[in-house]
């Protein structure tokens, strides 16, 4: 009988150049993320017990300091109102400051020997209607002169403007006035 | 039997592969069950941890400012700012205001008008504020004097002596003699106080160098009007009219 032979030795199969890298890679990439893992995890560990207690200790510094404060809450109390009764004031004082003495004074001085200034009506925002009498005609052309100088030399009246003026049977006149005064400055 | 052969040796063969694939997952189950909730934890603590510094340091700042006031003084000046701005309309206040003006000034005040009706009562609804804060009170006055007593007298209205009046317009009528007769229109505030003063660590107020102006203006101007309880007693007779004591 001829001889036959068995070959019970299996050929190796050849890995896959796929499978070669992922034997070579995937043990690196686990080592490494299990490695950063612990790591990680130590540290967030280490950093949260660290930082507990000082925040312990924080908060029970904060709580005498509440405590102490609270204790003198009459005082917060009385200055508090009175900072903020005063920052009140001191805004009404600024926006609301009144220009009408300097209005009144400016108007009251436009009088002269012969000329009267009967009524004037004034505001905040520096509008003023007056009437004036003159005694006559030289007066009136004073007022007039007057009123002039103070809108074109002194430029402290604007818009001054005349409704008209009127001659008494006794030779008095009469003129209405209208114009607005510039408020001076820091004012 | 077969299969069994054959996964075994599919297992023999990507050993290697499927050991790192199952550590892989193992941390990556890890890293969300116990990592990222620490991370979020020691995030948490460090917000948690700033946020009570800056209460801190609120809180010294306010515990020094307050250990330098001197209580006394912004007490025995209160009174004296609350004549100027009223926590209330307080029309006693105005009057006396107006009584101290005329004394000062040397004018005559004939008549007053102010706003009364509704809004005369706490529990009533109040006025809008004005933008600064405080309720207007409508006020006309009708005065007569000099020329430099109606001067006077305006320039009196906002200097702090008393209730704070501003102008808003005037009619003025000169008469013989150098006398006028004015009919002022303007308004005068109050100010009602706040039912509170904030949380013990919400900041104190500054005051500012306009404040403390104001403040020791209104100290140097107002002499406070002594309350009731510093009246002279009034001497009455026997309780016991058949009594001898």
């Amino acid at each position: 009988m001829p001889k036959k032979t068995i070959n019970l030795i299996i050929n190796l199969q050849e890995d896959t150049p796929l499978v070669k890298r992922l034997k070579l890679f995937l043990p690196l990439i686990s080592l490494s993320s299990l490695i950063i893992f612990i790591i990680l995890y130590a540290v967030s560990l280490i950093y949260i017990r660290s930082n507990f207690s000082n925040y312990n200790l924080l908060e029970k510094q904060t709580e005498v300091l509440e405590k102490k404060v609270s204790s003198v809450k009459s005082t917060e109390g009385i200055y508090t109102t009175t900072v903020g009764i005063l920052n009140i004031i001191s805004s009404l004082s600024v926006n609301t400051a009144t220009i009408m003495p300097d209005i009144f004074l400016e108007v009251y001085n436009l009088q002269s020997p012969g000329v009267v200034v009967n009524n004037a009506s004034i505001d905040q925002k520096g509008d003023v209607f007056m009437t004036v009498t003159t005694s006559n005609l030289d007066s009136l052309d004073t007022i007039i002169e007057r009123l002039k100088e103070k809108e074109e030399f002194q430029k402290r009246f604007i818009n001054t403007r005349s409704q008209g003026v009127t001659r008494d049977t006794d030779g008095v006149y009469k003129m209405n006035v209208t114009f607005q005064i510039k408020p001076q400055s820091g004012i | 039997m077969m299969d069994k052969l054959k996964i075994k040796s599919y297992i023999k063969k990507y050993e290697i592969i499927i050991s790192s694939v199952l550590v892989i997952i193992f941390v990556v189950i890890l890293s969300v069950v116990m990592l990222i909730p620490n991370f979020q934890k020691a995030n948490q603590l460090h917000k948690n941890h700033k946020d009570l510094k800056s209460t801190y340091s609120r809180l010294e700042q306010k515990d020094a400012t307050l250990s330098s006031l001197d209580e006394q003084y912004f007490r025995d000046t209160f009174p004296k700012i609350n004549n100027v701005l009223p926590s209330s309309k307080d029309y006693y206040l105005l009057f006396e205001t107006f009584d101290n003006l005329q004394s000062k000034t040397g004018i005559s005040i004939s008549r007053t008008d102010f706003q009364l009706g509704i809004v005369s009562t706490n529990s009533a609804l109040l006025n809008k504020p004005t933008e600064w804060g405080a309720y207007e009170m409508p006020i006309s006055f009708e005065v007569t004097g000099t020329i430099e007593q109606l001067r006077m007298f305006m320039l009196a209205l906002t200097d702090l002596s008393g209730r704070l009046i501003t102008l808003e317009n005037a009619q003025i009528d000169v008469r013989a003699g150098g006398s006028v007769r004015a009919v002022l229109n303007g308004q005068t505030y109050f100010y009602p106080l706040p039912k509170t003063i904030g949380k013990v660590d919400s900041p104190l107020p500054e005051l500012s160098k306009e404040s403390a102006d104001i403040l020791t203006l209104i100290d140097k101007q107002q002499t406070v009007i002594a309350g009731g309880d510093e009246q002279e007693a009034i001497p009455v007779g026997r309780k016991n009219l058949f009594s001898n004591l």
